[in-house]
């Protein structure tokens, strides 16, 4: 008897390695695999999307990029797919961000967009920044650069991520605040949500929709309900959604088998530690 | 001293927040004026606050190091990494010449090439991927800590454990496939369904509670700033 409450105590106990290799298996396998499900589409998701594809060609989108590479594994797929989305319906794209590590992923992510469309026959010139887009880069002062940019955008940005003047590039056309910005759209690892929606929603009256980490998601369902953000990408699964809307499947459509098998392990994780837990306590007592 | 460092402050802080209040309920050309020169002088003092908060940074690592106390080689790491980044940017740049397409002979982009500067390669191959690393390693400490942590040991633990399962499977697409009928024949499968309905109801009535209070709390704290009741913005705990 002793002997098997000693066995039901070590799987409760379970050394924490274990557990490790197993998390680690479940993701690593299904990405060796590269097999992906069709996912399903959330209103939040499906709203963002359909406002940027009723665009008018030219319309102009800002997509702020308010994260680090600590959460690139999440946000920067929505950025993509965001950004793909924008040029396939020849809209002009603005981007900045309010973290100092923010500037070169969207860098990055505008050259990874340059190779894509290189081809293009919509874009005979290839993607143009200052034309078809334009890298505004970090913006010091947090809430300030909203505030700054919905009095005054040419204030606020006087020149892009590479150091050149904003004053005479075509995309620039017709936009001097915020509130001549058709669609804004903050991407988010941290707070700034809030500040875009007090001191860029409330002052200025633009439309705004967010993207966040999956762990962040619940926090933004009131500016939601009450229309102040027009809708809600959420994590890897809301980059996914977008993408298969969009109809380029890339990575968050890829690591989505990845993240169904952690769950999956970690359910069967917490079922298992319950089981146990019930049936040492009745052996305890 | 004591007007210098107590009174002065003080006074700014009252007429600058009563100033701000009332910028925001009188949309004039004037106030809008006065609202762009506030955001320049704030976004020109951030600029100060982050060389502020570098001197600090090295500052007490500088400390640490002098004192050799526990833990000071990650001292060394900090300088190491700071001195780096900083010298490599300021010898060469930090952006990377634009990268150019290689075409195959149908026209195709088949890949790209990239001239990196030591700046953007250090950010590439060692920021990048370290805090992608940190960030991914919570994955295994959450499923550890859930299999030690998470038991239905009353009633609110059980609720919460029942709801944390159905929305980490409503979240995949493993949910949609594990059950697959649709409640009220709308085009959602019940798990995906039922952890909206969770996310729109349930949370979101705690998440707004929450906002409601934080938001009393930040008037509250904005009020006794204004009005030289909260002082502790002025250092020393007073």
């Amino acid at each position: 008897m002793e002997e098997k409450t000693n066995w039901m105590d070590k799987i409760t106990k379970l050394d924490r390695r274990w557990i490790f290799i197993m998390v680690a298996v479940a993701v690593i396998v299904p990405i060796i695999l590269g097999k992906t499900f069709p996912v399903n589409i959330s209103p939040s998701v499906q709203s963002s999307y359909d406002y940027i594809n009723n665009l008018p060609p030219n319309s102009t989108v800002m997509i702020v990029c308010d994260y680090d590479p600590a959460s690139e594994a999440e946000l920067y797929p929505m950025t993509l797919a965001l950004f793909r989305h924008c040029f396939d319906k020849g809209l002009r794209v603005f981007s900045f961000t309010l973290w100092p590590n923010g500037a070169a992923l969207i860098e990055k992510a505008f050259n990874t967009m340059k190779m894509e469309y290189a081809t293009n026959p919509m874009y005979p010139n290839g993607l143009q920044s200052g034309v078809n887009y334009v890298n505004l880069g970090y913006g010091v002062g947090g809430a300030l650069v909203i505030i700054a940019a919905g009095q005054d955008m040419g204030t606020a940005f006087s020149m892009d991520y590479r150091g050149n003047s904003t004053g005479s590039m075509p995309i620039m056309e017709g936009v001097s605040t915020l509130s001549d910005i058709n669609y804004v759209i903050d991407l988010a690892a941290g707070s700034t949500i809030d500040w875009w929606v007090a001191y860029g929603v409330q002052r200025y009256h633009f439309v705004l929709g967010a993207g966040v980490t999956a762990v962040s998601a619940t926090q933004y369902y009131p500016y939601l309900q009450t229309g102040q953000i027009n809708g809600l990408i959420g994590g890897l699964k809301g980059a996914a959604e977008y993408e298969q809307l969009a109809g380029h499947p890339d990575r968050a459509l890829a690591g989505m088998t990845a993240q169904s098998s952690v769950h999956a392990l970690i359910i069967v994780l917490v079922v298992i530690s319950n089981i146990f837990y019930f049936l040492t306590r009745k052996k305890g007592r | 001293m004591q007007l210098v460092k107590k009174h002065i402050p003080i006074a700014i802080a009252f007429v600058m927040g009563v100033l701000m209040f009332l910028q925001f309920y009188i949309p004039t050309r004037a106030s809008n004026d006065f609202l762009q020169n506030v955001t320049q002088w704030d976004r020109i003092i951030s600029g100060f606050a982050l060389l502020l908060g570098i001197y600090s940074l090295l500052n007490h690592h500088y400390h640490k190091l002098r004192r050799k106390v526990e833990g000071w080689g990650f001292s060394v790491v900090i300088y190491v990494g700071f001195f780096a980044m900083l010298i490599a940017g300021l010898a060469w740049g930090i952006i990377n010449p634009p990268p150019t397409p290689v075409l195959n002979s149908a026209g195709a982009v088949t890949g790209q090439v990239e001239v990196y500067l030591p700046f953007m390669w250090m950010y590439d191959y060692v920021l990048l991927p370290m805090q992608a690393t940190m960030f991914s390693i919570l994955a295994f400490y959450i499923a550890s800590a859930a299999y030690r942590a998470f038991r239905a040991r009353n009633k609110e633990a059980t609720v919460l454990l029942i709801t944390a399962i159905i929305v980490m499977l409503g979240r995949v697409p493993l949910g949609a496939f594990m059950i697959t009928y649709h409640p009220f024949g709308g085009a959602d499968p019940l798990l995906p369904w039922f952890t909206e309905w969770i996310l729109n109801n349930p949370s979101m009535a705690a998440q707004r509670g929450i906002m409601i209070g934080i938001g009393l709390g930040v008037i509250s704290t904005s009020l006794r700033i204004i009005f030289g009741i909260e002082r502790t913005y002025m250092g020393g705990g007073d």
